[in-house]
């Protein structure tokens, strides 16, 4: 689990927040939604796996 | 260790810093860079649970306690910071009912895995 996960999570969001930011302000409000949800899949698939390999070490270390 | 505490403490106010810039900007990013850190805290923890837990394992069996005392406890333990974990990143999101419904569930889960627990003390004291 390394650190560095995190900030690649923060610059997609830096990203996605200015793009948003952008579109807002010159009125397309749609696609300023639809680069969100592209950061939110985007970051998704980034963490999912980290995800299932928390569950899997939270099982092991307490004898579920 | 006490390096080790004061790294993850600065990297906690960094990474609080930045989830607060970014959520500025995009609510929806900001919590997800907050679940990053928290897996990311998580991870860094659970080694540290599993030096400790091993350890106590040693002591019971140089005390010649039996493991399946330890074992309701340790899940216990789990079903805590679990619970703990999810429930205070449901609260951040604003989802109070997800965080309230995470907490009860990891209640009783815990209570299910103590019953066990409570029967052999009953058991024991029964023997008396």
């Amino acid at each position: 689990m390394d650190v560095d996960l995190i900030f690649r999570v923060a610059a997609v969001g830096i990203l996605v927040a200015v793009l948003n930011q952008l579109l807002v302000r010159s009125g397309r409000e749609e696609q300023a939604m639809m680069t969100t949800l592209a950061g939110l899949i985007v970051v998704m698939m980034m963490i999912i796996e980290q995800i299932n390999r928390m569950f899997t070490l939270i099982k092991s270390t307490f004898g579920f | 260790m006490m390096e080790e505490m004061l790294r993850l403490s600065a990297l906690c106010i960094a990474v609080s810093l930045l989830i607060t810039v970014i959520g500025q900007g995009n609510r929806t990013m900001g919590m997800l860079a907050a679940l990053t850190a928290g897996l990311v805290l998580f991870g860094w923890l659970l080694p540290q649970i599993s030096t400790v837990l091993s350890k106590l394992q040693q002591i019971l069996d140089t005390a010649g306690i039996g493991i399946d005392l330890l074992a309701p406890v340790v899940k216990v333990l789990g079903i805590a910071l679990c619970a703990r974990l999810c429930g205070a990143l449901c609260l951040d999101m604003g989802s109070r009912w997800a965080a309230n419904g995470i907490e009860m569930f990891g209640v009783l889960s815990a209570l299910i895995c103590v019953l066990p627990l409570l029967e052999r003390v009953l058991h024991l004291i029964g023997s008396i």
